[in-house]
């Protein structure tokens, strides 16, 4: 089309020539060409300036109207927002989110029969235990669901109501004036474009290029604005969704996190968005002020000077324009990242809370002479998976501790520090998955002789010394099957020295291979004084050694490896009082001997023992014959526990005369039919003599001589 | 009355037995292996409180024996059940061992027999007979010495 109308206009011209010539020879003049040649071409020039006017006007009316309507969107979404968001007013959301609800309860009743049978078959994660407590607070709260959303909405609202404030009803209007939109349309500025004045034109055309710079900046923040309230009724609907997801941990993290996530995304939208808006207004205000005080004079008038602009405009326009876009590109990133900072900080409040109110109360306690109780009883609680939410970390552990490692890995990564707990996760996650492997290599094995070519490939790759998770899956593999020898181990121990968690698995796995592989069992207690060994791997090596399995280790122990032991398990925990019960049901004398060094933190002040022998007397009272008997044959060499046997004898006697000498009896009776002789022996030279001497002090019973009549 | 440890020293049939021979460690361990291989009921009999608190109440007692003569019936009573002195003879060996007149001698073996040694009596005579079948004193019985007891026909 363009090129036929440009022919037209040529035909036109060439026609017009012809003619002119033809009738105008005969004069023999050369002006009156002239002035037809010059007709000629000024028509096409013409037309051509007049469809440029029209097009430009076109142009400008269009971004005119982009101005005036995002303008007007933007007020009206400011002040509307809350009565749309409103399900009080805007009934419709109620009814579906009533109808969505009463759907998702059906699903409670079958999470309550995935519960059941996951208990029945002792699924992980999803027993009663780990359930329960999350599907109550669902089942629950899913009935607040909306008024929930409804008040986190508002309460986003209320940050950004600052902002809101100084600007005043009329938002679009403001950011039309820090853009000076007006002076585009100014009749005396556009008089002096048509007057030819260069300067007017050269900050028109500037001017024109901003109109539509300002023109997307307005529709930009009215899309916004305008989106932000069909998502947030959206979230309001399918709020019992993620209630619903909130008890399953398999879809937790698309549904509950997901919606969370969303919600403090838009919802704290106008937060950074009016915040914006009213520092860039604020920032133009002054800057239009300032900007002759900041900047030489010498400079504003002589840099775009020979154009006839104004430079100080130029330099306020560029700035305000350079922060809005700036800044509206960040606006989305900063709300949604509201959701990963108000978690953080949520988390990081509870456990300031939980911190202040234990260390309170445990100040209060101290007071009253029961120093730590509260520690005590939450670390108890923590142990013993206690599922009440206070004191305790039962509820939210998992996903809290899975936060605190990413937040610890990035913190980690900015100072240029090798990963630690999401790294050692990883690999743990990819060893489970390459021990999937050798597992099912072990399955197809037919002859022993395969089994043993695996188990040889595996030494191998263990001493190859690789630290990545095939290495590792090796190591538990054979730590399982009880195949893993002191090299082995320390080989494994110089691998992963830096991840603990890896360690702690192959002590785990290697306790359930109840240790086997080992030459000698005390060659245990020498891998838990191993410094590189975490607390965790050692605990849970103490552990076993306590355990009836780890009987034979535990008859090796010195004084020393028991007290590292208690230790490191902790006296108030269910493992540490059970390490101190079981050592002490084989080495009395020796647990005896700890208490009797700690007495102060083991024992009351109103129960104090006076001596060793009495310290043995309170860790065997209430022993059974059977007890006794499986107490380890060379405690009975030990002095101070013959005494505290002999203090038992006396003691029982004080009580019920007479009960002594059936306990006695019971003993004599248990050793000689378990052939006990070394303990027979022991307790048969405890007499009524030896009972006097330890009695120290009591007055002798009175005996008659030998041929005095009883 | 119960007997405390005090006194099990001279009621208690073991424990009078074991500290007279505590030092002897050859004695020490034959008393022992003899103890683990009795049967069960036998060990149980010679751990239960109620056999020094028989000696006492009703043996000593009555018979105002002193702490010597109850040792030595302590021990009698262990070494029968031990099977180290022929129970046919426990007339005689009560008489010998506590100096004391016949008639005595013969209302302790028969309180010993018939009353303490009741709930063993049957395993005791098979062990006895088993063990002296052979050895039961000719004499005595030709003689018919009435310190003897006849396990087949008196008991």
């Amino acid at each position: 089309m363009k090129y036929k109308t440009k022919n037209k206009f040529l035909l036109l011209a060439f026609f017009s020539l012809t003619f002119f010539f033809i009738f105008t020879y005969e004069a023999k003049a050369v002006a009156p060409w002239l002035i037809y040649l010059g007709i000629s071409a000024g028509i096409p020039l013409l037309l051509g300036t007049l469809k440029a006017i029209i097009s430009v006007t076109a142009f400008i009316t269009i971004i005119g109207g982009v101005h005036f309507l995002a303008g007007q969107l933007i007020t009206a979404g400011i002040n509307f927002q809350t009565a749309l968001l409103d399900p009080e007013k805007i009934t419709v959301i109620q009814s579906v989110w009533t109808i969505l609800r009463d759907f998702v309860n059906i699903f409670f009743i079958l999470i309550l029969l995935v519960i059941a049978f996951a208990t029945i078959f002792n699924i992980k994660n999803y027993k009663a235990s780990d359930l329960l407590p999350n599907l109550i607070i669902a089942a629950l709260l899913i009935n607040f669901g909306l008024v929930i959303t409804v008040w986190v909405i508002d309460l986003l609202w209320v940050p950004a109501s600052v902002f809101l404030r100084p600007l005043g009803p009329d938002i679009g209007g403001q950011i039309a004036n820090v853009l000076n939109i007006q002076k585009f349309f100014d009749p005396g500025f556009i008089a002096g474009i048509f007057s030819g004045g260069v300067s007017e034109t050269v900050e028109w055309i500037f001017r024109g290029v901003l109109f539509m710079v300002e023109a997307f900046i307005f529709a930009w923040i009215a899309l916004i604005i305008w989106a932000r309230i069909p998502v947030l009724i959206g979230l309001m609907i399918i709020s019992p969704i993620a209630w619903l997801g909130y008890t399953l941990p398999a879809i937790r993290k698309q549904s509950w996190d997901a919606w969370w996530s969303k919600l403090f995304c838009w919802g704290a939208i106008p937060i950074p968005l009016l915040g914006l808006i009213y520092f860039v207004t604020l920032f133009n205000q002054r800057l239009n002020a300032e900007i002759g005080r900041a900047v030489p004079a010498s400079v504003l008038n002589s840099a775009l000077s020979f154009i006839g602009f104004n430079t100080s405009q130029a330099i306020v326009w560029i700035m305000t324009v350079g922060l809005f876009l700036g800044g509206l590109m960040y606006v989305k990133g900063l709300s949604c990242s509201m959701y990963g900072l108000v978690t953080l900080g949520f988390g990081k409040t509870w456990g300031g809370i939980r911190r202040g109110v234990g260390g309170a109360v445990d100040l209060s306690y101290q007071a009253f002479g029961v120093k730590g109780a509260v520690g005590r009883v939450q670390e108890r609680m923590s142990k013993e998976g206690y599922p009440l939410p206070f004191f305790g970390r039962r509820l939210g552990t998992t996903a809290r501790e899975a936060r605190e490692a990413r937040v610890e890995d990035y913190l980690a990564k900015g100072l240029g520090l090798p990963t630690t707990l999401a790294s050692q996760r990883n690999l743990l996650d990819n060893e489970e998955k390459a021990r999937r492997d050798i597992d099912n290599r072990f399955k197809q094995a037919r002859t022993v002789d395969e089994t043993n070519q695996i188990i040889a490939e595996l030494r191998t790759k263990i001493e190859g010394g690789a630290k990545d998770p095939e290495t590792l899956a090796a190591i538990n593999t054979l730590a399982k099957k009880g195949e893993l020898d002191v090299g082995l181990f320390n080989k494994a121990v110089d691998n992963f020295k830096d991840m603990p968690l890896a360690l702690s698995k192959v002590i785990s796995e290697w306790k359930e291979g109840k240790f086997g592989g080992l030459a000698k069992a005390e060659d245990l207690l020498t891998i838990l004084k191993d410094n590189r060994l975490g607390r965790e791997a050692k605990a849970l090596g103490y552990a076993f050694v306590a355990s009836k399995d780890g009987s034979k280790v535990a008859e090796k122990m010195t004084l020393d490896d028991y007290s590292k032991g208690y230790q490191i398990l902790g006296r108030n925990t269910k493992e540490g009082r059970e390490f101190k019960k079981n050592i002490g049901k084989l080495k009395p004398p020796m647990v005896a001997e700890y208490n009797w060094t700690h007495r102060t933190e083991e024992f009351e002040p109103d129960k104090m023992p006076i001596d060793m022998a009495d310290t043995v007397l309170k860790q065997i009272e209430g022993a059974s014959a059977k007890d006794f008997a499986e107490y380890d044959k060379n405690a009975w060499d030990d002095r101070n526990f013959r005494a505290g046997l002999t203090k038992l004898l006396i003691e029982k006697r004080k009580q019920i005369p007479g009960s002594e000498r059936k306990f006695k009896q019971e003993l004599a009776k248990r050793f000689i039919r378990e052939g006990k002789g070394k303990q027979l022996k022991a307790l048969n030279e405890i007499s009524p003599v030896s009972m006097r001497e330890v009695a120290m002090g009591e007055p002798p019973e009175e005996t008659e001589g030998e041929g005095t009549t009883l | 009355m119960p007997v405390t440890l005090e006194e099990a020293q001279i009621y208690d049939p073991y424990e009078a037995y074991v500290n007279q021979i505590i030092d002897d460690g050859f004695k020490y361990d034959q008393l022992h292996k003899k103890l683990a291989s009795l049967p069960e009921n036998l060990l149980d009999f010679i751990f239960s409180p109620e056999l020094a608190e028989f000696i006492k109440d009703k043996i000593v007692a009555p018979f105002n024996l002193n702490k010597q003569q109850t040792k030595e019936t302590a021990k009698v009573v262990l070494e029968l059940i031990l099977t180290d002195i022929y129970l046919g003879n426990i007339v005689s060996e009560v008489q010998g061992r506590l100096a004391i007149d016949d008639q005595k001698a013969k209302t302790i073996a028969g309180l010993i027999v018939a009353e303490l040694f009741a709930p063993i009596l049957e395993d005791l005579k098979k062990m006895h007979i088993e063990k002296f079948a052979k050895n039961i004193p000719l004499q005595s019985q030709q003689q018919g010495d009435d310190r003897t007891v006849d396990l087949r026909n008196n008991l």
